[in-house]
């Protein structure tokens, strides 16, 4: 297990977090994987799937924080999905800047919906 | 008492393992999930602080955390050599005051029931503690 895996959904990359707590010590982590998932993505389309975290501390946020001034530059988003309830409330407090859903198939629905 | 006394001396992952170690005394002392949560992620924001702005510079640093639980409250006391820094300076009144570049301390003030700063002899010694239960949900 490395932390973060990344798959690709259509224009979408999708980094979900394979473990529970991510300390200061996860802020490179974080900046390698975002400016894969910025990489893979042409339309800058990023979802973060916090799946089972319970902990992000702000030394990770920093990377998510520098990563959605990338994106956000180049008309794309990221947003963020899922998680536990206290990462979930670390996140409205000191990533305000990212949009939180409750599942990933909700995100994907707001930021790359299918055409009918 | 229920006592955790670490200290650190250099990385990032030091801290991360201390900070995990904290959760775990906390939870096992009976503490609820979210409050240990609390304390782990005051002391990674408040150490990493202090290990990437202050005791690097130092001759000799280190950082010396404690832990521990009372009947009612998760304590944690973060001690470092370095150039002052008071966490609790211009605690503004609402949370929603704090702008994004202070991620990490708005974190430990605002998730702190009661945090308190002393310098003594060079060293900056923060004290955080949350309640071992949180509000009911």
């Amino acid at each position: 297990m490395t932390g973060i895996m990344r798959t690709t959904e259509g224009d979408v990359s999708v980094l979900k977090l394979l473990e529970q707590k991510y300390f200061s010590n996860s802020r490179v982590l974080f900046q390698e994987h975002l400016l894969a998932a910025e990489a893979a993505s042409p339309k800058k389309l990023i979802v973060l799937d916090l799946a089972n975290a319970i902990l992000i501390t702000s030394g990770p946020l920093g990377a998510l924080r520098a990563s959605y001034r990338r994106v956000d530059a180049q008309g794309g988003r990221i947003v963020a999905a899922g998680g536990g309830e206290f990462a979930v409330r670390v996140l409205s407090f000191a990533a305000n800047f990212i949009d939180h859903y409750p599942s990933v198939e909700d995100a994907m629905a707001d930021i790359a919906p299918k055409s009918a | 008492m229920t006592r955790l006394s670490r200290r650190i001396h250099e990385t990032l992952t030091e801290v991360a393992e201390a900070a995990a170690a904290a959760e775990v005394l906390c939870a096992e002392a009976g503490a609820d999930e979210s409050q240990s949560l609390r304390i782990g992620l005051a002391l990674d924001e408040l150490a990493a602080n202090a290990l990437t702005h202050g005791a690097l510079k130092e001759r000799a640093p280190f950082i010396q955390v404690d832990v521990w639980v009372e009947e009612d409250m998760l304590n944690l006391k973060i001690e470092a050599e370095g150039p002052r820094f008071d966490p609790t300076e211009g605690r503004p009144t609402k949370i929603e005051d704090y702008a994004l570049g202070g991620r990490g301390l708005s974190l430990v003030i605002g998730f702190a029931d009661a945090l308190s700063y002393k310098r003594i002899d060079g060293r900056n010694i923060t004290t955080f503690s949350v309640a071992k239960h949180g509000e009911a949900e």
